[in-house]
């Protein structure tokens, strides 16, 4: 260092009249250096910012989760569904009940059992369903009058669908888009005149508020105040941290210069309006004025009223502070100040302005779309969407898709399942019991519920989807099936051996199946051997037919697997998912024909044009005869056999068809069956394979029972196909007997299938006389 | 047991039959009775679990396949089947649905969908003989757009038996 300090002092005394021109030289070129690289510098950050700012504004524009929805509720004449359950939709979709005719969509009135809704608009994937005044008048739980008012030869209408959903991007933001054309001109009046004033004239700053800002910030010494337009708020929102520094501001004047310059003030108030930051639901943040009215308001944004607008807007500044439903007072405070404004620039007179201040808030509990109500079937949903669509389409492409989910059943399903197991898990220790349950519509395959566990809003282990376990008797339809496939060997009236034995395997290994009950029936006809789940006339009919016939089914039923080929799969030893069930005895349910499950109905895009549509599908797998016979034994086991307990939770005339299904030591619990209306599956058990004191007919079939009793069901009354005939058969023998004899039964056959052998009917005189009053009246 | 107790006993025994008659069987020929379940508090059973008839349309799902039909005239068949399946979703188990899907699906060149929905129908159809007939017609044509000409003559066949 002292080297250096001295060398510089000779130079000096050597050359000391080169020196001042050289010295300013050196000194101008500096600056201009040092100009130019600044210059360079700006230049370059300049268009760092403008990359930045139009690649973001394009993008971040449209960034828009996927909303999810539910089955729109369909209202006509003969609708199954209550005036309770349509009340419920209503409300879960925010409609206000008023005392009078409601004026305007969003808006219903009770009067007895008559409703009149002001249904909103709703753009479906089939088209635009119109907003419409509907009559619904009801009567013995059903929707017995429907009428369009003004339009009365319209025969049907839907509600629009309840979001069940949203699909978000990693940074939680939620919003609903809107189009400034579709905002209320009061909104974008209030807004600007509130916010920034001067936001038409200005180019991105309005620098007497920053100079208004600037000086009180050098007073108080830190930054105190901002001096922001409308755009630069944007770009705060859009670009930048909350930071409060200078250096942000400078970027921040910047990037607003840059957005004016780009872009239209139309363009930058819509990004505005569906940019604000106006809230928080849990991890997801409520952005856009679209979804703000939703959130606490529970109307569409057109449907706003003055004193509603105002909070809206009042709560831009600060909306936590601002909270109308945590700070109610200070949230009616600054709304009253908004319309002071509004009052004072004249947008609107003294009676408007007071009229408005002295509304309530209104604003409504946060709607249940604010949690993804139904994490079970969304996994599902999301299963099914990975097949078409990448994550981040559906985290950001505003996608809307159109499930299946009946919320009714839903619930029904859930509540069903939760109290139940309560209920059952008396001898095991609390929590112990852990179900799984799917419920579709019978024809069409279309799921309206699923529960993945007893706890619904846990987002976890789905055994609907996931837990693979024995089905343990499910299996048997297909048993009986392969054999009634076969109708010059089998028919319902065969009779079987439910006799012990036992296989000796290659290996030397012993297996001796038995009853459930440890009994043995000796011989019994095979519909009785269907309907009270005997397992040795099982095992022997399975054996006789042979494993390959019984796998044969299953697949044509729609099993996808090859499970190994032992005697024990005749008694169930396969293991398969409650879904896996479900599209298995889906098959069973529609009359012999596969239908793919279905999770989707169509997913569009935000505008509405539809990217995927699921449509209904079905290929006969059975043909129409057996699946007869096998029908007439899975109804029997509900009336008669394992099954027909149910009748203490349904009502008698309600026909169904259905089989249980346990697992050694009770370790599962199931029950699969189906009425006119709907299949439902339904599985019990323990995480941890423990054995319980369960049956199929005391744990999941007490909630499918339950879940079905509370939901508008019609019968399961299968049609008589061509080429089946009913005859009368005498228990005891097999064989045909007279019409309406003591100990017969009606029974159909295969024509041609038909028990040759006749026997006398033998019974006592007034019998005799019933009888022939019954052919006769 | 004089000539009077036996009348009065054979008359108890004619009202008792009469009381445990069975409803409508007179219209369902075919349809047989279950026994009474031997199940709790089970109420009795009102109609017969099986049924020969097909079952109806519903005249909301009637209104809904005309409007297919007339989105199908136009060519539209995507309106076409949104409507039908909303007719379906309504009357599940009436034949119409499914023919009318069957006519949707040919008209769009899938004549193996086309088939299974048809065939769906005829299940439905029950013993309602034109039904059955307009199903096997269907599958005439079906079949034979399909270059299926032996199964063609074997659908005319089973719509001639009818």
């Amino acid at each position: 260092m002292s080297q250096a300090r001295t060398a510089p002092r000779k130079g000096k005394s050597q050359a000391p009249r080169k020196k001042p021109p050289r010295r300013t030289f050196r000194w101008k070129s500096l600056v201009w250096r040092l100009a130019l690289v600044g210059l360079l510098l700006l230049v370059a950050w300049m268009i760092y910012l403008d990359i930045e700012v139009t690649s973001t504004f394009e993008d971040h524009r449209w960034e828009v989760p996927s909303r999810v929805y539910a089955r729109p509720l369909e209202l006509y004449s003969g609708a199954p569904v209550d005036i309770k359950a349509v009340e419920e939709e209503l409300r879960e979709l925010g409609y206000l009940p008023v005392s009078a005719t409601p004026r305007s969509a969003g808006y219903f009135s009770r009067s007895g059992s008559t409703l009149v809704v002001h249904t909103r608009g709703f753009r479906f994937p089939d088209g635009d369903e119109p907003g419409r005044l509907l009559e619904l008048g009801f009567s013995n739980g059903n929707l017995e009058r429907f009428r369009v008012l003004e339009n009365e030869e319209e025969p049907i209408a839907r509600l629009e669908p309840q979001q069940i959903a949203g699909i978000y991007p990693g940074h939680n933001q939620d919003r609903v888009l809107v189009r400034l054309d579709d905002v209320p001109p009061l909104l974008r009046e209030t807004l600007i005149r509130v916010e920034d004033r001067n936001f038409e004239d200005h180019f991105g700053l309005a620098p007497v508020s920053i100079m208004r800002a600037f000086v009180a910030n050098l007073r108080a010494g830190r930054v105190v105040q901002g001096g922001s337009t409308l755009t630069q708020q944007l770009v705060k929102n859009f670009y930048l941290t909350d930071a409060r520094t200078y250096q942000r501001k400078f970027n921040e004047a910047l990037m607003a210069l840059l957005l004016e310059l780009r872009y239209s003030k139309d363009d930058i108030l819509e990004s505005y309006i569906n940019e604000v930051y106006l809230g928080q639901a849990g991890p997801r943040a409520i952005h856009g004025f679209g979804l703000g009215s939703r959130f606490y308001f529970g109307k569409e944004l057109q449907e706003l009223e003055l004193h509603e607008i105002a909070l809206l807007v009042a709560m831009v500044r600060g909306p936590s502070y601002y909270n109308p439903r945590r700070f109610p007072e200070r949230a009616r405070d600054r709304r009253n100040l908004v319309i002071d404004v509004l009052e004072s620039q004249r947008v609107i007179d003294a009676r408007t302005a007071d009229k408005a201040r002295s509304q309530p808030l209104e604003v409504v509990a946060p709607p249940r779309e604010a949690v993804n109500r139904y994490p079970g079937f969304m996994d599902l949903v999301r299963h099914h969407l990975e097949r078409d669509y990448s994550d981040e389409d559906l985290e950001s492409a505003g996608l809307r898709i159109f499930t299946t989910l009946d919320p009714r059943v839903q619930e029904s399903a859930e509540r069903q399942m939760s109290n139940m197991l309560v209920a059952i898990e008396q001898d095991e220790a609390p929590g112990a019991l852990e179900g799984a349950a799917l419920i579709t519509r019978r024809e069409s395959g279309e799921i309206q519920a699923l529960v993945a566990g007893r706890d619904p809003r846990y987002s976890g282990f789905n055994r609907a989807m996931q837990a693979r376990r024995p089905i343990g008797s499910l299996v048997k339809p297909a048993v009986y099936l392969a054999a009634l496939e076969q109708p010059d060997r089998y028919t319902l009236a065969s009779r079987l051996q439910d006799e012990p034995f036992e296989i000796e395997f290659e290996n030397g290994d012993l297996w001796a199946p038995r009853n459930f009950d440890g009994e043995a029936h000796g011989e019994v006809p095979l519909h009785r051997a269907l309907s009270q789940s005997y397992n040795l006339a099982t095992v022997r009919l399975g054996l006789d037919i042979g494993l390959e016939s019984v796998l044969d089914s299953l697949e044509r039923l729609g099993l996808r697997y090859q499970p190994p080929l032992y005697p024990s799969l005749l008694l169930g030893s396969i293991d398969m998912t409650p879904l896996e069930v479900a599209e298995l005895y889906q098959t069973i349910a529609a009359g012999g024909f596969q239908v793919p499950l279905r999770s989707i109905r169509a997913v569009t895009t935000s505008e509405g044009e539809v990217l995927s549509r699921y449509d209904l599908d079905l290929r006969r797998q059975v043909d129409a005869g057996p699946m007869h016979l096998l029908h007439y034994g899975l109804q029997e086991a509900m009336r008669e056999g394992t099954g027909r307990s149910v009748y203490n939770l349904i009502p008698g005339h309600l026909h169904t068809a259905g089989k249980t299904g346990t697992t050694n030591e009770g370790r599962d619990s199931w029950f699969a069956g189906f009425t006119g209306s709907h299949l439902g599956v339904f599985w019990v058990g323990g995480d941890d394979y423990r054995a319980t004191h369960l049956t199929g007919s005391t744990g999941a079939l007490q909630i499918w029972g339950r879940t079905m009793g509370e939901l508008p069901q019609s019968s399961f009354t299968p049609v008589i196909p061509d080429g089946i005939r009913y005859d009368w058969i005498d228990e005891e023998t097999g064989a045909i007997t007279e019409d309406e004899c003591r100990g017969a039964r009606q029974m159909p056959f295969i024509e041609g299938s038909q028990p040759r052998e006749r026997v006398a009917c033998e019974d006592t005189v007034g019998g005799r006389i019933q009888r022939w009053f019954q052919r006769n009246f | 047991m004089t000539i009077k107790h036996v009348l009065i006993l054979l008359a108890a025994v004619l009202l008792l039959a009469a009381c445990a008659t069975p409803g409508d069987m007179a219209s369902r020929e075919d349809a047989p009775t279950v026994e009474e379940p031997d199940a709790p508090e089970a109420a009795p059973e009102q109609d017969t679990p099986q049924r020969a008839t097909g079952s109806e349309l519903s005249p909301v799902a009637a209104n809904l396949l005309a409007s297919a039909q007339g989105l199908l005239n136009g060519g539209d068949t995507d309106g076409a089947l949104n409507l039908a399946q909303r007719a379906h979703r309504i009357s599940p188990d009436a034949a119409e649905v499914y023919f009318q899907l069957g006519e949707i699906h040919m008209a769009r060149g899938d004549y193996a969908r086309a088939e299974q929905f048809v065939l769906k129908g005829i299940d439905k159809a029950g013993n309602n003989e034109s039904q059955q007939r307009t199903g096997w017609q269907m599958l005439v044509d079906i079949r034979e757009s399909d270059g299926d000409m032996a199964g063609a003559r074997e659908a005319e066949q089973r719509a001639a038996n009818l």
